[in-house]
């Protein structure tokens, strides 16, 4: 069968689009950049899934028509939740300090846990583009959704970008030793490409105390970001005043989430962080006052000690992803680089092995592993 | 057509579909890769046209605009799952992990942000900032190689505009290349 029929439309009067001789170097330019660029994209194979996908459809019409026996993926973040909502089930992940104690066999003993949210998936149907008819059209296709949640560029509509975010935990449950823990999360931005947008929205996350259903403290109850300013030289905070009741520890570790988080969104290295209280106070929390920029340590062994030894990277906490091979990839600080995890559905472990990352403690390495095929499902990732 | 000679049924458009998958799979993922920058998002957005071509077999394999079909179903799929913004940016994830590295020192971070900035600040990135329907028509036309009558009847919009957005895109695009 000849599949290729791109050139049954051609008819007479089927011209190119014929573009003023000043844009035609840079036509060239597009069409050879265009293909380079695709070229590397190596499509995984889905023939098995597509077939079984059409089958399951073709087995009941009236669902597939809602949308609602499609794939599973990774059920999508909280600040998602409303669009998530296209997914009949998917696969859950969250990461937290951990709510059991870490293997004892392990002197670094670095714990990250998943913990499952409680599926919020409703049946609302999808509206599928099944048909090529469906084009939409830009006005609705723009219109500002009521998540918030937009891709689109079109308009003013807000941006989503997974933002790195860092809350406050304890290095292994039931630890006194306070750490940072990363997370990506989506985050609702007012343009994509500046860093003080990145970083306010990234900020106000962290100062929120972490993701609902999550195990970390909150470091800044009652306290708002009210401006960023990113210049050359460094990185300015205003916030509304300063953390409450924190020890003098507390107080270093809760600097050291925002000044991560802050450093982090804006991507520019350790770009000094000032911070100003609006409300004229100098003391940020605890001992820490705001006469002084703060910055990341560079040396190791003193980010050892403020960092969690593991952390998920991907999948991001509540995203939903294809059903079948999923893998997960971070970054860990343990010793021998040894990665344990395990993947629990209801509470029952349906997956687990060990990996290493690239380097070991106190160095900083990057983990992957590839579970087997999981059925659609909420899942929970355990990395320690 | 070979096919037309198969009992109609599963079979047939099982056959159709493993055909079509084999002869434009790969294509068509790039396709959707160069709309929404996600290789997984542009995986399922082709999966999902692969999926409703199967279901609709029959009519669209009378209609004989059977690639065609399947790339506007591309399209829109992919128009569809920006709106639902199923989209996790995981190019921006990566640049992001990669742009907080613990340990870095400041100057050699910047220096080394910046530079990676201008090299990725190519033509593929002003696409992406382009709106929607002038990426489409820039990407139909350069990439699938499809006439001006082809993109309208693909995107639904008259021969005029498919112009008036190449036309705009090219000069979006030539100013972003002139700034480099």
């Amino acid at each position: 069968m000849n599949t290729d029929d791109r050139n049954d439309g051609h008819r007479p009067e089927d011209e190119t689009v014929v573009i003023g001789a000043g844009l035609q170097h840079v036509e060239e330019t597009v069409r050879a950049q265009l293909h380079r660029e695709a070229a590397a994209i190596r499509p995984q194979d889905r023939l098995d899934a597509i077939l079984a996908e059409a089958h399951g459809a073709q087995l009941s019409d009236a669902d597939a028509d809602a949308g609602a026996s499609g794939r599973h993926r990774w059920l999508l973040p909280v600040a998602a939740a409303a669009v998530a909502a296209a997914v009949a089930s998917g696969i859950w992940v969250a990461n937290r300090p951990a709510q059991t104690p870490p293997p004892a066999a392990s002197p670094v003993s670095p714990t990250q846990q998943s913990s499952t949210s409680s599926p919020t998936a409703s049946t609302t149907p999808e509206s599928t583009s099944s048909s090529p008819a469906d084009t939409g059209n830009s006005a609705a296709l723009c219109a500002k959704p009521t998540s918030g949640v937009s891709l689109c560029n079109d308009t003013q509509a807000r941006w989503v970008l997974p933002l790195p975010v860092y809350y406050v935990g304890p290095r292994t449950d039931g630890s006194t030793s306070l750490v940072l823990f990363r997370e990506f999360g989506l985050i609702d931005v007012a343009t994509r490409d500046d860093a003080a947008d990145k970083a306010t929205a990234a900020l106000a996350e962290a100062v929120a105390g972490g993701p609902a259903g999550a195990a970390y403290r909150p470091m800044w109850k009652g306290v708002e970001v009210d401006k960023v300013t990113v210049t050359a030289a460094e990185i300015d905070v205003t916030l509304s005043t300063g953390a409450k009741g924190l020890s003098a520890s507390e107080g270093q570790i809760a600097v050291d989430q925002l000044v991560w988080t802050a450093q982090a969104a804006v991507g520019k290295g350790n770009l000094p962080v000032r911070f100003t209280l609006a409300d004229g106070g100098a003391t940020l929390a605890g001992d820490a006052r705001t006469d002084h920029a703060y910055t990341r340590p560079t040396d190791e062994m003193a980010v050892w000690a403020i960092l969690s030894p593991v952390w998920i990277d991907a999948p991001s906490r509540g995203e939903s992803l294809p059903a079948g091979k999923v893998t997960v990839t971070g970054i860990a600080s343990t010793n021998e680089a040894n990665v344990q995890w395990a993947i629990t559905k209801g509470g029952t472990t349906v997956a687990s092995g060990h990996t290493t990352a690239d380097v070991s403690a106190p160095s900083r390495g990057e983990y992957s592993f590839t579970t087997t095929a999981l059925p659609a499902g909420d899942y929970v990732v355990k990395v320690f | 057509m070979p096919t037309r000679a198969r009992p109609p049924g599963l079979d047939d458009a099982d056959h159709a579909i493993t055909e079509l998958y084999a002869a434009h799979w790969t294509r068509l993922v790039r396709l959707a890769w160069l709309l929404v920058r996600d290789q997984s998002i542009a995986e399922d957005a082709v999966q999902d046209a692969f999926v409703a071509t199967h279901r609709r077999w029959e009519s669209i394999r009378d209609s004989g605009r059977v690639v065609a079909y399947l790339q506007t179903a591309v399209v829109n799929r992919c128009r569809s799952l920006q709106r639902h913004a199923v989209v996790v940016d995981r190019q921006n994830r990566a640049d992001a992990a990669a742009a907080d590295a613990p340990g870095r020192t400041s100057h050699v971070s910047a220096e080394t942000m910046v530079l990676a900035s201008d090299e990725r600040r190519t033509v593929l990135d002003a696409l992406e900032r382009l709106p929607q329907r002038q990426r489409e028509v820039v990407v139909l036309r350069y990439y699938e190689d499809l006439s001006e009558a082809q993109i309208a009847r693909a995107l639904d919009i008259s021969p005029g505009s498919v112009k008036a957005h190449a036309h705009r895109a090219l000069t979006t695009l030539r100013a972003t290349m002139e700034q480099q």
